[in-house]
């Protein structure tokens, strides 16, 4: 019986690489289709591969492909070998592929470190078959009920995968994440002082507003939003984590905040100022430092990183200054923190150009909406942005929200169209246009870039 | 008019918690009850024109149960006179004999106000669009759940299902009405999603009025009318 499963391992190797041939000889990705033929073949790929001498998976609802990028350029830009599944999919096809590719034909792996990023709901198909030597969470938000369910179905699925012995790093200002694996002893916590900016002043600890633990009402000392920031019961001792690794002092003029850790301070560079980047950077920063980078190496490569092209740029064009955003659809938590993050920034006359919608839902099908009832379009509202549009088929289901939510409906535009959406901006009357898109509309969010690109030069 | 919004705070998941809100707001002369579920419901001295529940998580469910389990028979007895009860997402789960947890073998005893019992799978999540009709109104809405009712017949259907999922796959009706008490799987926003069936609600109430931002909520529910019944627009 071994034989056999190990003839079809060996099988399915061959089959997913070549795969991987082709579809490079086609002019094609090759991100998920390797992996899931070789999936299909032997559904025990997993146990046969060898594990890499350090697998570290990085999970989470949002930040973690930034985060796994940032933690993978910052070892390879310490000359180190890493497999990532950074061009591919986070499912269980794509991080097959990445290993099948990093792989010989027997299953050793070529590379000492691999950097996984994991789908949530993939954690049952991976973890329990390559049990991870470092598991960092960055968060555990409410997502798309089609992808995620809610909170505590992503919980269960985490819980019930990963293995006792794994180092876990975790949010400590995310009291869901903070308590994500019971099982795991070895656990370090990174957060983000009260201090730094952007607390929300809200009181209620949403997706957690009782304690599990005693059913008695939750109490926040401050929130950031939802239900991240430090939080306690009102009865029992059950309440956040200190952090281990914690960030102060974030000053945006020059760049860099503080790390605290062991008594220690250091200074980072920011690699973006959005606080869930400030999050995401201290995760990275207090894993590679538990793998025994010193903070000044750190520093220096984290200097040396950047959040990729297609979830963050900023161009130039005459006196017009775009700045493309991607903000994950389906996602109200994530499309709402960008909206609060534009708010927050200094300048008035900013132009928001908003595709957000999910294309492949309403190519072919019709979004299901539930999301934009728990988005908060309230920072739209905010006097420093003066015209907002919203461009795609569910422009309508936006108008409505827009309406509901109290806000001036002057300074909205819908359209269904949004190829040349960014032609109803008249770029003569502001100084910031942000082009938020979904990851469904990577390519058409580029498409207006250049359009704005070229009109911006154009007035010149 | 009175709504109790029962439990928004951990009750009202995927939007669901906007259908009590959209109702006050339709009706802004309405008295609105936010009951906690730290709080004595309304409903349990007082009598509610309306009374909305919504989506929560499986381990909510069993605080909700163990907190109206007392009020089941004072619940029975609204239902029986006519009040408007609108359980949307899994809500309506609480009302069955049982919870069956078939992923980890727990049983939840319900409130028993009805004979069916719910069978959740915490690996075989379902979601999906519906398009039925209710009284000659077409109604739309998603789903997404992991448990399926079992024995419900004998009730009258909330919906005669045109396209999409029902009960159960292939099933050709959906949720049930017991006098004004409307239980359907249907989650998030119903209310602001068919702004028809909202007037129908109000109207129940003894209410005169047409729903908030009705322009806007017609304009919305036209398109997607328009798309569920598009031949093209696949469905499951």
């Amino acid at each position: 019986m071994e034989t056999i499963k190990r003839t079809r391992f060996y099988f399915a190797m061959a089959a997913g690489k070549a795969v991987a041939l082709l579809l490079r000889a086609l002019g094609r990705r090759a991100t998920h289709l390797p992996g899931a033929v070789a999936l299909k073949i032997c559904g025990e790929l997993f146990s046969f591969l060898h594990k890499p001498e350090i697998l570290i998976c990085v999970t989470g609802t949002n930040g973690k492909t930034t985060t796994a990028n940032l933690i993978t350029s910052m070892l390879r830009g310490a000359g180190l070998g890493v497999t990532n599944n950074s061009t591919g999919s986070n499912t269980a096809g794509g991080i097959a592929s990445a290993l099948l590719e990093n792989s010989t034909l027997t299953g050793k792996h070529k590379n000492k470190y691999a950097v996984i990023e994991v789908d949530e709901r993939s954690s049952l198909k991976f973890y329990p078959f390559m049990s991870p030597d470092h598991l960092l969470c960055t968060n555990i938000m409410p997502d798309s009920i089609l992808r995620n369910a809610h909170p505590e179905f992503i919980s269960y699925i985490i819980n019930s995968s990963v293995h006792e012995k794994t180092k876990v790093f975790l949010n400590a200002d995310d009291i869901i994440c903070a308590n994500l694996v019971p099982q795991c002893g070895n656990r370090t916590y990174f957060g983000v002082s009260a201090d730094a900016p952007s607390s929300c002043g809200s009181t209620t600890v949403k997706n957690m507003v009782y304690c599990p633990k005693c059913g008695a009402p939750m109490a926040a000392e401050y929130l950031r939003f939802e239900h991240i920031g430090r939080v306690r019961c009102t009865s029992c001792e059950f309440g956040s984590p200190e952090p281990d690794f914690c960030v102060t002092d974030i000053n945006k003029q020059k760049g860099c905040f503080t790390v605290e850790s062991g008594g220690e301070r250091h200074i980072m560079p920011i690699v973006n100022d959005n606080i869930v980047n400030i999050y995401n950077s201290c995760a990275a920063i207090s894993l590679l430092a538990s793998l025994g980078f010193s903070f000044e190496n750190i520093g220096g490569m984290l200097g040396k990183s950047h959040i990729v092209k297609d979830r963050y740029e900023q161009i130039t064009a005459g006196d017009l200054r775009v700045t493309m955003i991607l903000a994950k659809g389906l996602n109200a938590v994530a499309v709402g923190s960008v909206f609060r993050y534009i708010a927050s920034l200094p300048g008035d006359k900013k132009c928001l150009l908003l595709l957000i919608d999910d294309r492949e839902y309403n190519e072919r099908d019709s979004e299901i909406t539930c999301w934009l009832y728990d988005l908060d379009y309230t920072p739209l509202d905010n006097p420093g942005i003066s015209k907002a549009i919203f461009a795609g088929k569910r422009c309508l289901d936006h108008q409505l929200r827009v309406a509901m939510s109290g806000l001036d409906r002057s300074k909205f535009i819908y359209t269904a169209k949004v190829d040349c959406s960014s032609d109803l901006i008249d770029i003569s009357q502001y100084k910031d246009v942000y082009v938020l898109y979904s990851a469904y509309f990577i390519d058409e969010a580029m498409r207006e870039k250049e359009r704005l690109k070229r009109r911006g030069e154009k007035v010149i | 008019m009175k709504i109790e919004a029962l439990f928004g705070e951990v009750c009202g998941m995927n939007g669901d918690v906007w259908n009590a809100e959209y109702l006050h707001r339709s009706v802004p002369s309405a008295e609105m009850y936010a009951t906690l579920l730290t709080e004595t419901p309304y409903f349990a001295s007082g009598v509610p024109d309306i009374i909305c529940i919504g989506s929560m998580t499986e381990s909510t469910q069993k605080k909700v149960i163990e907190k109206l389990r007392p009020l089941a028979s004072r619940l029975k007895e609204l239902i029986d006179g006519g009040t408007i009860i609108l359980a949307t997402g899994n809500a309506g789960d609480i009302f069955s004999r049982s919870i069956v947890n078939i992923t980890d073998g727990t049983v939840t005893k319900g409130l028993g106000i009805l004979a069916n019992e719910v069978r959740v799978d915490m690996l075989g999540r379902f979601h999906g669009k519906t398009l039925g009709s209710f009284r000659g109104m077409e109604i739309v809405g998603f789903q997404c759940r992991f448990g399926f009712w079992h024995g419900i017949s004998g009730h009258t259907p909330f919906l005669q299902i045109e396209r999409g999922m029902g009960d159960c796959a292939g099933c050709k009706t959906e949720g049930y009405v017991i006098n004004n008490f409307f239980c359907t799987s249907l989650l998030g926003p119903i209310l602001p999603l068919n702004p028809k069936f909202t007037e129908y609600l109000i109207s129940c109430a003894g209410e005169k009025g047409s729903a908030a931002y009705r322009d806007e909520a017609m304009a919305s529910y036209q398109r997607r009318l328009a798309e569920f019944t598009d031949p093209r627009v696949r469905f499951e």
